[in-house]
C-alpha cells in the first residue's frame, strides 16, 4: 500500500459531531442526549486506508454512516475535493455517491432477499445510468463478479444461497460498480470466518492497488486493523483520541487508552512476558453533557485539569497526533 | 465447492456459448410460472380460480335455462329433479343456471373489489409508511377513521354517495371500505423494511426514492400482502351478498352468489339446498383463491426452490 500523503487531503472531516436524540420514557419528561460523535476531525489523503479502531460503541459505525449521510450530522462538516458534501443537492450529490461508496458489516443483511446477485450489482449501474444496454450491462456485471471472485453460475442466486465470503465479495463488487475513488468499509469482515476474513482482506488490498482506492476502513479488530491501514485514528467515547502512522502506533503508543487497547493483543509467543495495563472500571455512558477527558475516570496518570477541560487533538510532530495534556513533544 | 469447480470447468471447456445457455437454464427454472407448476396446491388452485372463471365468461353457453324465469309451479323442486339439476328456488328459477350466471357478479365484485382496495391501501400504505412524519400521522389518522366505522356501514354510506345498483358502484363501495385494512398491513411490513440494511445500501448508491419504494420495500412486503388479499376476496363475496340483502347492491332478479345465499336462508328448514349449493360455490371459490395466493407468495420468495 503506498502512502501518498502529500498534498491536499481528498476527503475533510471538521468538527464532526452527531447526537441522538433519546426519548424519555416519562411522559412530558425531557429527552436525553446521546453524544456519538463529539468534533471529529480528521483528513483522508489519496490512495491511503485510514483505519479507525475502538471499542463497541465508541462511534466507529456512526461515523462511517454519518459521512455517507445515512445519518444526518448534528453539527460540523466532511469535504470532498473541497466541497461540503452536506450542503450538496440533485446532480452534485448523485455525482458524489458516486465517489464515495460503503460496504456494510453484515453482508447478509445488506442484500435485498429477492434480488439474485447480478440485479444487485447492475443496480448502480442502471440508477446512474451508467451502461444502459442490457446485453452490456450483464456483461459489465460479469467483468465485476470475476474481479471479487464469483463467476457466471453465480449470477442468478440470490443471497441466501451464497456464503459469507460471497456475500462480502457481491457487496464489494455493488460499491465497485460505480468506479468510486473513496470506500467506506464498516467492519467488512468482522461477520466474516478468520479463514475467509483473510481472503477478503486480501481481496480489499488487491481492488486498491489495480483501483488506485482510498478506503476508511473501520474495525474493532486490531490485527485487521493493522493489517491493511496506513495511518490508524483511535477512537473512544465518540473522541479520536490519537491518530498516527500505522507503525508508529504500534511501536510508539502514547495515549494511555491506547497503550491499555494495544496491551490487549495477546503475545505472540507463550513464553513472552507481556504488561497488561487494565483500565479501571466501565467505559463511561455517552448519555448527557461531557466534562473533562472522556478517559479521566480510568486513566492511570489523571490530574485535577482532566476532569475539568476536554483535551485537544493536538499534533505532537510527524503527523502523529493526541488528545492528552500530559503528552508534549 | 468442488460442485461449483467441476461447472466452471465444463462451462470454460465448451466456451461462452454454454455459459449463457446455462444461465437461460437457470432462469427457465426459477421463473415463476415453471416454480408455480411444481407447487401441487397452488395448481389445485389455479384450477379451481380458471374453473370459475370459465364459467363466469361462458355462462351464457352453458347455463341450461335462463336464470331469471321464472315459473312457481315449479318451485321448490329438489335437486336431481328433471330439467333441474341443482333443484329450483322459492319461485322456481333454476338453480344451477342462477349460480353460474351469479358467479359472473360475485367473481368480478371480488376480484375487482380487491383489486382497488389493493392498489389504493398499498399507495397510501408504502407512502405512511416510508415518509413517516406527519404525512403518516395525516394518512394514518384518516384510515383509523375509516376503520371507527363497521364495514357495512361504511359501504352503505358510500353507496349512498355512489348512487344505488350497478356493478361498477358495488365494486368501489366494497373497494374502498377495504382500502384502510390493506394500508394498515403495508405500512407496518415497510416501517421494518424501510430501516433494513438493505434499504441502507440502496440510499448508498443514490437511488431515487420511487425506485427505492418499488423495488426494494414493496417486493418485500409481498408475502403478508399475498395472504391478506386472498382473504380479502372471500370477505369480497361475502359483502357483496350483505350488500346485496339490504338491497343496496345488485338489484334482485340479476344472480349473484351472495343473494341466492341471502334467499336460500329464508328457507332452510325446508329447502336447505338452496344456501348450500351457493354456500359450497363460495366455499371452493374461497378455498381456490387461498391455495393460489399461497402458492403465488412462496412462489416470489427466493428462499422456497421446491
Amino acid at each position: 500500500m503506498n502512502n501518498t500523503q502529500s498534498g491536499q487531503p481528498l476527503m475533510r472531516i471538521r468538527h464532526l459531531t452527531k447526537e441522538f436524540k433519546i426519548k424519555s420514557k416519562k411522559l412530558g419528561g425531557k429527552p436525553q442526549i446521546l453524544h456519538a460523535l463529539n468534533d471529529v476531525s480528521l483528513d483522508v489523503y489519496e490512495g491511503e486506508t485510514l483505519g479507525i479502531i475502538g471499542e463497541s460503541g465508541c462511534g466507529k459505525s456512526t461515523l462511517g454512516r454519518t459521512i455517507m449521510q445515512l445519518h444526518k450530522a448534528t453539527s460540523g462538516s466532511v469535504e470532498y475535493k473541497g466541497r461540503n458534501t452536506f450542503e450538496m443537492k440533485g446532480a452534485e450529490l448523485k455525482a458524489l455517491k458516486k465517489d464515495i461508496q460503503m460496504v456494510f458489516q453484515d453482508p447478509y443483511s445488506s442484500l435485498d432477499p429477492r434480488n439474485t446477485c447480478e440485479a444487485i450489482i447492475s443496480e448502480p449501474l442502471k440508477v446512474h445510468k451508467i451502461v444502459t444496454d442490457p446485453k452490456k450491462r450483464q456483461e459489465r456485471v460479469l467483468l465485476l463478479m470475476r474481479e471479487v471472485g464469483l463467476d457466471i453460475q453465480h449470477m442468478n442466486r440470490y443471497p441466501h444461497e451464497f456464503s459469507g465470503g460471497q456475500r462480502q465479495r457481491i457487496n464489494v463488487a455493488r460499491a465497485l460498480a460505480l468506479n468510486p475513488k473513496v470506500i467506506v468499509c464498516d467492519e467488512p469482515v468482522s461477520a466474516l470466518d478468520v479463514s475467509i476474513q483473510a481472503q477478503v482482506l486480501n481481496l480489499f488490498n488487491r481492488l486498491q492497488r489495480e483501483y488506485h482506492l482510498t478506503y476508511v476502513f473501520i474495525s474493532h479488530d486490531l490485527g485487521v486493523i493493522k493489517h491493511v491501514s496506513d495511518r490508524i485514528a483511535i477512537m473512544y467515547l465518540g473522541r479520536v483520541v490519537e491518530l498516527c502512522e500505522a507503525s508508529q502506533i504500534y511501536e510508539n503508543p502514547l495515549h494511555p487508552y491506547t497503550k491499555a487497547l494495544l496491551s490487549a493483543i495477546p503475545p505472540e509467543s507463550p513464553f513472552e512476558k507481556k504488561e497488561r495495563i487494565v483500565l479501571k472500571g466501565e467505559i463511561p455512558s455517552p448519555i448527557g453533557d461531557q466534562i473533562g477527558c472522556p478517559l479521566a475516570g480510568r486513566c492511570p496518570n489523571c490530574k485535577e485539569r482532566c476532569t475539568k477541560e476536554i483535551p485537544e487533538l493536538k499534533d505532537i510532530g510527524d503527523g502523529h497526533q493526541v488528545a492528552c495534556f500530559y503528552i508534549t513533544k | 465447492m468442488e460442485k461449483n469447480a467441476k461447472v466452471v470447468n465444463t462451462a470454460d471447456a465448451l466456451g461462452a456459448a454454454s455459459n449463457e445457455e446455462l444461465l437461460k437454464r437457470e432462469r427457465r427454472a426459477n421463473s415463476a410460472w415453471s416454480k408455480l407448476k411444481r407447487n401441487k396446491t397452488a395448481m389445485v388452485g389455479l384450477i379451481i380460480v380458471c374453473f370459475m372463471i370459465f364459467i363466469a365468461v361462458f355462462a351464457p353457453l352453458l347455463a341450461p335455462c335462463d336464470p331469471t324465469a321464472m315459473s312457481p309451479v315449479d318451485a321448490f323442486q329438489k335437486p336431481g329433479a328433471p330439467g333441474h339439476l341443482l333443484g329450483t328456488d322459492n319461485i322456481g328459477r333454476d338453480l344451477l343456471s342462477r349460480i353460474i350466471y351469479g358467479a359472473r357478479v360475485s367473481l368480478l365484485v371480488a376480484f375487482c373489489g380487491t383489486i382497488v382496495a389493493g392498489i389504493i391501501g398499498v399507495l397510501l400504505g408504502l407512502i405512511a409508511g416510508y415518509f413517516g412524519g406527519i404525512v403518516d400521522s395525516i394518512i394514518m389518522r384518516v384510515m383509523d377513521g375509516m376503520l371507527a366505522f363497521p364495514f357495512i356501514l361504511l359501504a352503505i354510506i358510500l353507496m349512498t354517495v355512489l348512487g344505488n345498483g350497478g356493478i361498477m358502484n358495488v365494486i368501489i363501495a366494497i373497494g374502498i371500505g377495504n382500502v384502510p385494512s390493506f394500508a394498515r398491513v403495508v405500512r407496518g411490513e415497510v416501517h421494518i423494511i424501510k430501516n433494513e440494511e438493505y434499504c441502507n445500501a440502496a440510499r448508498v448508491i443514490g437511488v431515487s426514492k420511487a425506485r427505492m419504494l418499488f423495488t426494494h420495500v414493496l417486493p418485500n412486503t409481498i408475502s403478508p400482502l399475498i395472504v391478506y388479499a386472498t382473504l380479502g376476496i372471500a370477505g369480497a363475496i361475502i359483502s357483496e351478498a350483505a350488500l346485496s340483502f339490504l338491497g343496496l347492491g345488485i338489484s334482485e332478479p340479476t344472480a349473484s352468489w351472495g343473494s341466492i345465499l341471502q334467499t336460500g336462508k329464508n328457507w332452510m328448514n325446508n329447502s336447505p339446498y338452496i344456501a348450500t349449493c351457493s354456500g359450497i360455490f363460495i366455499l371452493v371459490t374461497v378455498l381456490g383463491f387461498n391455495l393460489l395466493g399461497d402458492g403465488i407468495r412462496d412462489v416470489l420468495d427466493p428462499k422456497m426452490k421446491k
